[in-house]
């Protein structure tokens, strides 16, 4: 071998062609580069609009359950007042009829609106609006703490809601970031045109496809530099 | 003039050598495209089952809840009034006995009890909530929650539902396809010397085609390691 023989042919269109060469194997290493962050990014918005998918559905079942909840306890509040006023009603019966003499219908009377108020104190344990000393009435008022208690069963809901919103965001994110490096690719294909279209032109108009492909090579390989740092 | 002949013949091995080589990337490169496009099909479907299975759970559960609630609570709260009665006539029973002339009304009190015992027993009083001690608090309340994961339990394949197994096999299946990717650019490294491998000459030639064919062994590994190990 001749030690002063060039390593690379050095003919003037050979040493174009190993330019171009190079740049196509620079392009298509951005591309590929750039196609597994996309890969990445994807897959990274399909995990958070799964989260977000998942979260509204047990966001929807939170809500159901507080309905069934809300629905029972409300009924038993609704029980209770309603026995306890019947109960009442009983009472000043007894005492008209006791006034007016009538002994037997006193006792009737007295009788019913024992059991009434039997039954209306026999709801109290199991209604937690009235047993919970957080929401049950206090003092002389006779109405538990309804928006308390409506704030305390809507929590998970609501928290369920505000994972469900920020993996929407998360999602909206990496899918933007994602539509960015499929802008990168296309460029970098354009680029990758350029170089082929170079090979087979002549003349001055090759070195302008070359220089046009650098450019759009060096924006893409900037671009992804700043989409994978944002 | 032989010698000239065996010189050519040496330079055009030369030249085909990486150009094999690179085909051969070429077509492992699609392969790996190829395997990590399944995989990512097939994290898709293992996805799209576990928020299948989210909806099946979270379905069942509203139909449980509806269970509990709108049927067994109303019995168990009709036991409790239908208790609550039996309890005060008893308790005045007992009063009008204690006294002198009460004996007739004490005995129509408890025969108006036994009536509602009887009612009781023969309806609301076997409903699970109210019959199974095991669904009582302490304070002597129903706890709905125990009854809710019994009544869940009555349906095995409901009950078996795990969606969070289904995302994690997904996962998993992305992450492959993501690394097998990552091999893709490895893949690339190796064109891009056995490209140089392509059009220089001498020992530098023989520099890039070693460095080409190392890369690539190095990718062929990783994806065959990936495809074996990572389960």
């Amino acid at each position: 071998m001749d030690p002063l023989e060039p390593m690379v042919d050095e003919s003037p269109r050979s040493r174009f062609e190993y330019v171009v060469a190079l740049l196509i194997m620079v392009a298509t290493l951005l591309g590929v580069t750039v196609a597994f962050l996309h890969t990445h990014a994807s897959l990274q918005e399909d995990r958070a609009a799964r989260a977000a998918e998942v979260y509204a559905i047990q966001t929807m079942g939170e809500l159901v359950q507080n309905g069934y909840v809300s629905d029972y306890q409300a009924g038993l509040l609704y029980d209770y007042v309603s026995l306890g006023q019947l109960g009442l009603a009983r009472q000043f019966g007894q005492l008209t009829a006791a006034q007016q003499g009538e002994s037997e219908l006193a006792a009737e009377y007295e009788q019913e609106a024992g059991r009434l108020e039997a039954m209306s104190e026999a709801l109290v344990p199991y209604s937690i609006l009235l047993s919970d000393p957080r929401y049950a009435p206090q003092g002389d008022s006779i109405v538990p703490n309804l928006q308390l208690w409506a704030d305390d069963t809507m929590a998970p809901a609501l928290e369920l809601l505000a994972q469900q919103n920020a993996s929407v965001e998360e999602r909206d994110a990496w899918g933007a970031k994602a539509d960015r490096y499929v802008s990168i690719i296309t460029l970098s294909a354009v680029a990758l045109f350029l170089y082929g279209l170079s090979l087979v032109s002549k003349g001055r108009v090759r070195w302008v496809f070359v220089a046009v492909g650098i450019m759009l090579t060096g924006a893409s390989a900037l671009w992804t530099l700043i989409t994978a740092l944002a | 003039m032989t010698t000239n002949k065996g010189c050519n013949r040496a330079g055009d091995l030369m030249e085909m050598v990486p150009s094999v080589l690179i085909a051969v990337v070429t077509v492992l490169t699609a392969a790996v495209v190829w395997r990590a496009s399944v995989l990512s099909s097939e994290a898709t479907g293992a996805d799209r089952l576990g928020t299948i299975n989210t909806l099946k759970a979270a379905a069942a559960k509203a139909e449980n809840l509806a269970y509990l609630y709108q049927q067994e609570a109303d019995l168990a709260q009709s036991h409790v009034l239908l208790r609550a009665q039996i309890d005060y006539l008893r308790g005045r029973a007992d009063e009008f006995a204690a006294s002198a002339d009460g004996a007739a009304v004490a005995a129509s009190l408890n025969s108006e009890a036994d009536a509602l015992l009887i009612a009781d027993q023969g309806t609301v009083a076997n409903t699970p909530l109210a019959s199974d001690k095991r669904y009582r608090r302490e304070d002597n309340t129903f706890d709905f929650d125990v009854r809710l994961q019994d009544i869940a339990a009555e349906n095995p394949d409901l009950a078996a539902l795990d969606p969070e197994q289904d995302f994690a096999q997904a996962d998993r299946l992305d992450d492959k396809g993501l690394y097998l990717a990552l091999t893709v650019i490895i893949f690339a490294l190796a064109l891009f010397s056995l490209t140089l491998a392509h059009i220089t000459k001498h020992w530098v030639r023989w520099l890039f085609l070693s460095v080409g064919v190392i890369i690539t062994l190095a990718a062929v590994f990783t994806a065959a390691g990936l495809e074996l190990f990572f389960r």
